[in-house]
């Protein structure tokens, strides 16, 4: 009796531990900066390095100012361009306060050893809603980009529509999951693989959460392509795909 | 200060372009002696004209510079006659190219104009904008939109929605407002029909526009916002034959009170059930609140319903005897209740007070005291009348009671400015109902004890239902008999100086109304509780419409009970002038044999005549339990008369 009591009180600990280390696992171990204590940095002209985790293409068209391009995923072959100095500070921003990106090269760069490294809190987004102005390289146009959502774009499949399927999201990303027929081109290598495109279908775009791909039509949308994006990316995807699962019938769900 | 700024810019233009005919006069070396002559004629010229003329002069001059100097080289069809007739073409270019400085430099490619900035005349646009969804994630500048900025004219007022929608369709192909209700009136001309810009904003699009999983309260909260805008403003809605007090429903029910409350979050708000886009009456195949549509459309929150489930009215009108009797009537047998109720027990109480505060001011006055033939031994002698359980039960009554009151009312009051913060203190609606169904489960545990010890009471072990009739009407029970109705007329003939105040057995007519009012109260509030307590599963007991009428019992017996307590019941046992400010009997147990003498003379009269007076005897109670039993006693009396403030309040606010 006695002995089935304390086993129940340990699985009873772990289960505890099992739920609770999710919670533990979210906190990020990478330090955040606000907007406004980089814009101090950047105005008092620390020496730090701010690094812009999105792709070539996002980061011409605009980006914090004073900002160096090292695409997440291309982490590897751009370590030479870090500062020897592992002291240096290092922030690191992406697109979204969603997006895990700069999270994930800011470990990266731990892992090599830089010991002040940051995130940008909020991203470029939050720097944008702070209020601070951004620079552009090269602004890509925006134009009409017209968008389907998850639903229409299923219908097209199946009616099997004249559609290309063209995935930007990482590979990494991509191998967890995308939509059957949907070809990768991560958008960090679109505009040095754009030409393998197809110029005779519609290109549909699809991202991970709908905030990227917009820019990425735009610019394949100057290249002559035509291009349609789906709305809220895989997310609204999967989030269709759920809903139908549920398929309410008779009593309720 | 936009004017200055035009006018200075105007005249830094006009110098340092200097090509136009004054311009060139007062640029001219010959003319400089000449140039304070023209400027002294200019001002007099101004003060002539009036300030009214100042900006058409200007403009004047500005156009007069975009047609000399720009134009010569920047002479496209836009610049050169779409610009002059666009709505800004009274600024000229140097309203929004501004920082050219030497035209040679600038014909050579050497200085560049700074980044236009709308923002600088646009000020509030621009302020607003920089929350615009467009901006933060697209980074969409003015011109993204407003394309052909050189060339744009004023839209008229009629055709301010209609191009609003397709503005936003060139990329949100929307086919569904497309096909709903909205764009349909919309485009048969109708101003009052919700184009995009009503419910997404215009310069002001929020990030939870398309974010709604991130922002689930804030997007529900500001996107019903919108729609209760229009369709609760009277005037607009008579105009389109349609209801503004849909709304005022809406937040009579469960989903709406909870909405109002701030917990927006855990309830269906207007787009959840209508959609966002595909909104369109309900006679409407293709409406989500078409018949047909509603398993579907429910199911997208519930589960596990029974298809009568959709019966529930989500906009019910409980005063439309017509389209709702049930919930008509049920409003007004509650009401009727809640009505006979307090009107017989206020007077009672009313009455009771004062003829108790008249008594005992006559016996100050006179010097009296009551009589009372027990020895000074025996007076002091304390008795038992609640046992250890009952008491126990009385707390975990008390404290489950407030429970309950307190996460509930701020639901039936959510309008109220304390409910918000009540709602706070228990960490948010969905903890505040978790108490509530625990608190709940702890009453019906109390009531279904009692029934039992009821049952035992009337049909006790050994003697089956031998004499249970006798025990039911005897004096020990709690059930009526009719001594109560010649007590309560004896009562009201005291109230009134027509007679004595009647002898008491153990349990008064008002103690036994107590008792069996939590019995009723159960049966109301707790049966229509549980029905609400599962709504899905309740629907395989009972129809969808059943939960409307459960809802209404359950709220306003909920009141009845409520004021009931916290008037009646805190007056009957506390409050009266002889007891005030409390009793502590229900807490420690026992009272004095003097109290029992007074209070209960045939109760104390049958303890003698059959030998058991002896059996009741306790020892006065110790201070710990004194102090105790009057820190909860009045911290709970304190509480309620709060509560009750609080109910009224809302009610008449």
């Amino acid at each position: 009796m006695l002995k089935s009591g304390r086993l129940c009180l340990f699985l009873l600990l772990v289960a505890c531990l099992a739920w609770g280390t999710p919670l533990w696992g979210q906190q990020t171990t990478v330090p955040e900066l606000r907007p406004e204590q980089l814009q101090e940095m950047l105005s008092q002209g620390a020496d730090f390095l701010l690094i812009n985790t999105m792709s070539p293409i996002e980061c011409r068209d605009h980006a914090i100012p004073k900002s160096v391009c090292i695409p997440c995923e291309a982490f590897g072959g751009h370590i030479g361009e870090l500062p020897d100095d592992k002291g240096k500070k290092l922030v690191y921003y992406c697109e979204s306060d969603l997006c895990l990106r700069s999270y994930k090269s800011a470990g990266k760069a731990k892992e090599l050893g830089y010991r002040r490294v940051y995130v940008l809190k909020g991203g470029l987004p939050g720097w944008k809603q702070a209020g601070f102005r951004t620079v552009a390289q090269e602004r890509i146009p925006r134009r009409a980009v017209p968008s389907v959502k998850a639903a229409m774009l299923k219908k097209w499949l199946a009616d099997k529509e004249p559609v290309y399927l063209l995935d930007i999201s990482s590979e990494d990303a991509f191998r967890q999951a995308h939509i059957d027929g949907a070809v990768n081109i991560p958008f960090y290598l679109l505009d040095q693989r754009y030409h393998e495109l197809p110029s005779d279908r519609k290109i549909v775009l699809v991202d991970e959460r709908g905030f990227r791909s917009f820019l990425a039509a735009c610019y394949l949308a100057r290249k002559g392509y035509q291009t349609t994006r789906l709305f809220g990316g895989m997310d609204s995807w999967e989030k269709m795909l759920k809903n139908e699962k549920r398929a309410p019938t008779g009593k309720g769900k | 200060m936009t004017v200055c700024r035009r006018i200075s810019d105007g005249a830094k233009m006009l110098r340092q372009y200097g090509k136009s005919v004054a311009v060139r006069f007062a640029c001219a070396p010959k003319a400089n002696r000449m140039f304070p002559a023209i400027i002294a004629a200019c001002c007099f010229l101004f003060v002539l004209t009036g300030n009214a003329r100042t900006e058409n002069t200007t403009a004047l001059d500005r156009r007069s510079v975009a047609s000399g100097q720009c134009l010569q080289c920047h002479d496209e069809y836009k610049f050169r006659d779409a610009f002059p007739r666009s709505v800004h073409g009274n600024i000229g270019c140097g309203g929004c190219h501004r920082g050219i400085a030497d035209l040679r430099r600038h014909s050579r490619g050497e200085e560049k104009p700074q980044p236009v900035s709308c923002g600088s005349c646009h000020e509030r646009i621009a302020a607003e904008y920089l929350a615009n969804f467009h901006y933060i994630q697209e980074d969409f500048r003015c011109y993204d939109c407003h394309r052909g900025i050189h060339a744009l004219t004023a839209v008229p007022r009629r055709d301010f929605k209609r191009t609003i929608v397709e503005r936003c369709t060139e990329c949100h192909s929307n086919e569904e407002y497309v096909a709903s209700g909205h764009s349909e009136a919309l485009l048969k001309g109708n101003q009052d029909a919700a184009d995009c810009s009503d419910c997404h904003g215009l310069h002001n699009t929020r990030v939870y526009h398309t974010a709604l999983d991130k922002y689930p309260a804030e997007a529900r909260e500001f996107y019903t916002a919108k729609c209760k805008r229009c369709h609760s403003d009277p005037v607009m809605m008579k105009r389109n034959n349609l209801s503004p007090e849909l709304v005022r429903y809406y937040e009579e029910t469960y989903h709406g009170k909870i909405q109002s409350v701030g917990y927006a979050s855990r309830v269906a708000g207007c787009g959840d059930c209508h959609t966002t886009h595909n909104i369109l009456p309900k006679s409407d195949p293709r409406s989500s609140i078409h018949p047909g549509n509603l398993v579907e459309n429910c199911g997208r929150c519930h589960r596990s319903f029974h298809p009568r489930f959709v019966d529930y009215k989500a906009h019910p009108n409980y005063r439309d005897r017509k389209n709702y009797p049930s919930l008509f009537w049920t409003f007004v047998f509650m009401s009727a209740l809640l009505a006979g109720t307090f009107l017989f027990f206020w007077t009672h109480t009313f009455l009771w007070w004062r003829k108790t505060y008249w008594e005992t001011h006559r016996l100050e006055k006179l010097g009296l005291q009551a009589h009372c033939s027990l020895s000074p031994q025996d007076r002091i002698q304390h008795v038992q009348r609640f046992s250890p359980g009952e008491r126990i039960m009385h707390v975990l009554l008390i404290l489950s009671f407030f429970i309950l009151v307190m996460t509930g009312f701020p639901v039936k009051y959510p309008e109220a400015v304390w409910a918000g913060i009540l709602m706070d203190l228990w960490g948010g609606a969905a903890n505040a109902a978790l108490f509530h169904r625990g608190a709940a489960l702890v009453l019906i545990g109390i009531v279904v004890y009692v029934g039992w010890l009821s049952y035992r009471f009337l049909f006790p072990k050994g003697q089956g239902t031998r004499g249970w009739v006798g025990r039911l009407l005897g004096p020990d029970s709690l059930f009526p008999n009719l001594k109560d109705w010649d007590d309560l007329k004896g009562m009201i003939r005291w109230f009134f100086d027509r007679g004595e105040m009647p002898k008491f057995d153990r349990w008064t007519y008002w103690e036994k109304f107590d008792f069996l009012a939590v019995f009723w109260g159960m049966f109301a509030i707790g049966g229509s509780g549980l029905l609400l307590w599962k709504p899905e599963w309740s629907s395989y007991l009972v129809p969808g419409w059943v939960l409307n009428i459960a809802a209404m019992v359950h709220s306003e017996e909920a009141l009845l009970a409520a004021l009931f307590i916290f008037t009646v019941h805190f007056f009957n046992t506390h409050f009266i002038p002889t007891k005030f400010p409390m009793d502590r009997i229900v807490f420690t147990g026992t009272y004095s044999l003097e109290d029992l003498h007074e209070q209960r003379p045939l109760e104390y009269r049958r303890l003698v005549d059959t030998g058991r007076l002896d059996a009741v005897k306790r020892a006065h109670p110790g201070i710990p339990l004194k102090l105790v039993a009057a820190a909860f006693g009045l911290a709970s009396l304190a509480l309620g008369l709060l509560l009750t403030i609080l109910i009224f309040w809302a009610i008449l606010f």
